[in-house]
Order: C-alpha cells, then sequence, then structure tokens
C-alpha cells in the first residue's frame, strides 16, 4: 500500500501524529467519563440484600446441618448448638467473599 | 372489588391434567410461562442470527451485545477455560431474564383455554430458583471432580492456615459451600417475590380507593404514581438478579475450574 495513490492520505506524517495524539487524548478522556459511570453497577438495594442472605443462609445451613447431626447421632442439643456456630463462622465467610468480589468488581 | 389480593399472583392453575402413576405431572401455568420464555428468546435468537450479516441490523446487534456481555462476564471471573461454560450461563441468564421480564407483565392475555390472564413469574416461586441453583452446583461439583480428581477437596482446605486450625476452618467452608446454591436462590426468589407482592398492594390501593366512590378517589392518584416509580425499580431489579444469578455461577464455576487457592 503506498499512500502516493491516495490523495487523502499524501498529509505529511507529523500531522497525522498530531492527529493520533489529539484523537487519544479525546478517547481516553472518554473513557475516563465513562468508567464514572461504570462503578456504581448495582444499587446498594441489592448489595445490601445479598451480604443479607449470603449471612443468615450461612446460619441456618449451620443449624440445619447440626439439627441433622442431633437426629442421627442422638447427641441433642449439642449438634446444633456447634452447628450454629460454625454456621455463624461461615455466615461471616460469605460475607468477607461477597465484600471482596464486590470491590474487586467495583475497582475494575 | 374483585381481586385486590396481592398473592393470587402466584397461584398455580393446571392447563392440561396429566397424572402418570399417581404423580400429578399437569401442565401449569408456571410451565406455561417457561415454554413461552424459552421459545420467545430461541425465536428471537434464531431471527436475529440467521442472516450472518457483517454489518449487523438491529435484531442481530441487539444478539451480538447480549453475546458480549455475557462473554465478558465469564472471561471476568472465570477466566479464557471459564468460557466452555458459555453455552450454560448464557441459557440460564436469558432464560431468568426472559422469565423476570414476562412477570412484568401484569395483564397478557392469551388465546390459550385455561391460562389465566394475569401475569405469571416463574422465579418467584423458591421451587423453581432453587432447581436452577442445584443444577449450578450439580455442574460445579461434577465437573470439579472430573477435571480435579481428589484435588477438588482443596477448596475445603484453604492454604496458608496452620494445620490445627482446619478442625475449625474446613467444617465452616462446608458449610459456607452447602449455603451456596441456598442463598443463590432465595436471592432470586426473594426479590422476585417480593417486588411483585408491592406493585399489586400499591395497585390494590387505586382500586381501594376508587371503590369508595366518593373524594377518596382523587387521593387514588399517589399509589398510582408510586405504582409507576415501582415498575421501573422492578424492571431494574427483573434484570439485576439475572446478571447476579449468572455472575455467580460463573464465580463458583471458576472453583470448579481452580479448586486451590
Amino acid at each position: 500500500m503506498s499512500d502516493n495513490d491516495d490523495p487523502d492520505r499524501s498529509q505529511p506524517d507529523a500531522q497525522l501524529a498530531e492527529f493520533e495524539k489529539r484523537l487519544n487524548a479525546k478517547l481516553e478522556a472518554r473513557r475516563a467519563q465513562e468508567s464514572k459511570y461504570d462503578r456504581p453497577n448495582s444499587n446498594g438495594w441489592a448489595i445490601g440484600f445479598r451480604y443479607g442472605t449470603e449471612f443468615i443462609v450461612g446460619v441456618l445451613v449451620g443449624a440445619a446441618l447440626g439439627f441433622l447431626v442431633d437426629r442421627f447421632l442422638g447427641i441433642a442439643p449439642f449438634g446444633i448448638l456447634i452447628g450454629t456456630l460454625i454456621g455463624f463462622g461461615a455466615g461471616t465467610l460469605n460475607v468477607v467473599r461477597a465484600a471482596k468480589e464486590l470491590g474487586e468488581r467495583s475497582q475494575r | 372489588m374483585a381481586d385486590t389480593n396481592p398473592i393470587t399472583q402466584f397461584e398455580i392453575h393446571e392447563v392440561a391434567p396429566l397424572e402418570v402413576a399417581g404423580l400429578n405431572l399437569a401442565f401449569t401455568n408456571s410451565a406455561f410461562f417457561m415454554v413461552l420464555a424459552t421459545v420467545s428468546v430461541t425465536l428471537l435468537m434464531a431471527l436475529a442470527t440467521n442472516k450472518r450479516a457483517l454489518v449487523p441490523g438491529r435484531g442481530q446487534s441487539v444478539a451480538e451485545i447480549l453475546y458480549g456481555f455475557v462473554a465478558d462476564m465469564v472471561r471476568s471471573s472465570a477466566g479464557n477455560e471459564g468460557l466452555r461454560f458459555f453455552p450454560f450461563v448464557f441459557t440460564l441468564f436469558i432464560f431468568i431474564l426472559a422469565g423476570n421480564m414476562f412477570g412484568m407483565f401484569p395483564y397478557l392475555p392469551l388465546p390459550i383455554h385455561g391460562v389465566d390472564n394475569h401475569g405469571f413469574t416463574i422465579t418467584s416461586h423458591i421451587i423453581v430458583t432453587l432447581t436452577l441453583s442445584m443444577l449450578v452446583m450439580a455442574i460445579v461439583v461434577g465437573f470439579g471432580v472430573y477435571k480435579n480428581g481428589f484435588n477438588f477437596l482443596k477448596l475445603f482446605v484453604p492454604a496458608g492456615v496452620p494445620p490445627v486450625l482446619y478442625i475449625i476452618v474446613t467444617p465452616i467452608e462446608v458449610i459456607s459451600f452447602l449455603s451456596r446454591p441456598i442463598s443463590l436462590s432465595v436471592r432470586l426468589f426473594a426479590n422476585m417475590l417480593a417486588g411483585h407482592i408491592l406493585l399489586k398492594v400499591f395497585a390494590g390501593f387505586i382500586v381501594m380507593l376508587i371503590a369508595t366512590e366518593s373524594a377518596m378517589g382523587l387521593v387514588g392518584i399517589l399509589p398510582f404514581f408510586m405504582v409507576v416509580g415501582l415498575t421501573a425499580l422492578e424492571f431494574l431489579v427483573a434484570f439485576l438478579q439475572a446478571y447476579v444469578f449468572a455472575i455467580l455461577t460463573c464465580i463458583y464455576l471458576n472453583d470448579a475450574l481452580h479448586p486451590a487457592h
């Protein structure tokens, strides 16, 4: 491809480079503008609900497992007690993971 | 005041009765809306992509944007390896999205006999969302064991923890893993259920106020504006919850691909 065939492309290289520089600056500004709008990609209620369910479900599953252990091993009420405690741990872990993941997503 | 009961919308009706070996396998309005969502999405996608134009038309751009959106979602949370699950995640996302959006019709006149005219949101029933999340978990466990074998259990034994603590950490990790399908399904179901009840409660206020046949009827304009606002919010929730379900599916699939981390 020789640039001389095309009358539109016969501009000096310096002018072209200048144009590219301006274009890149504009594009960068545009991207910065857009990323500002991207950040709150879900509303607060959805995030709050997410944390809430993650925590409560952890506790409930822990308690349910403890209850089952009670039923099958006949060690009531220790299974449900320990199960609920571990469930609290699991719920907290779920919330920490959710927060980490949401934080990573909003940073990008 | 015909029906201002906000939970009538969740009732299941039989459309075509069918009983196999004592099991009631009737085709219900819920099943009807699932078929409606699946068929309409399939037709839309087939129609949008059948031209395969180099410069996409309007329909094809919609299909391509959807494809790009889901592909980005899969790639960003499960990596390029995760793209083998792209058809699954895409189907899941589009099915939930279509189900939620069909649920946004408060009144859907259908020519089919037996199908009630009120709308129905398939994702407002926990049995539907739990089935979907169990499907996700079955794939995560099945693929995780198939690909990593015994190493899949490393998911429950995080690295960098002193061995003594495994007595506590492993049960916590197990419960955290078991809670995933439940939180995944409860979130979608509760959001759709709560939103639709809220909509119908406020819509019921309008009917009740106008039924007083007095000046009180004019106050009905207030819940009307509320319903308009809530409908917009519900469209956002319908999309957002489908998105959240799909992105969490990707994150869980990532665990099946790389259990040790």
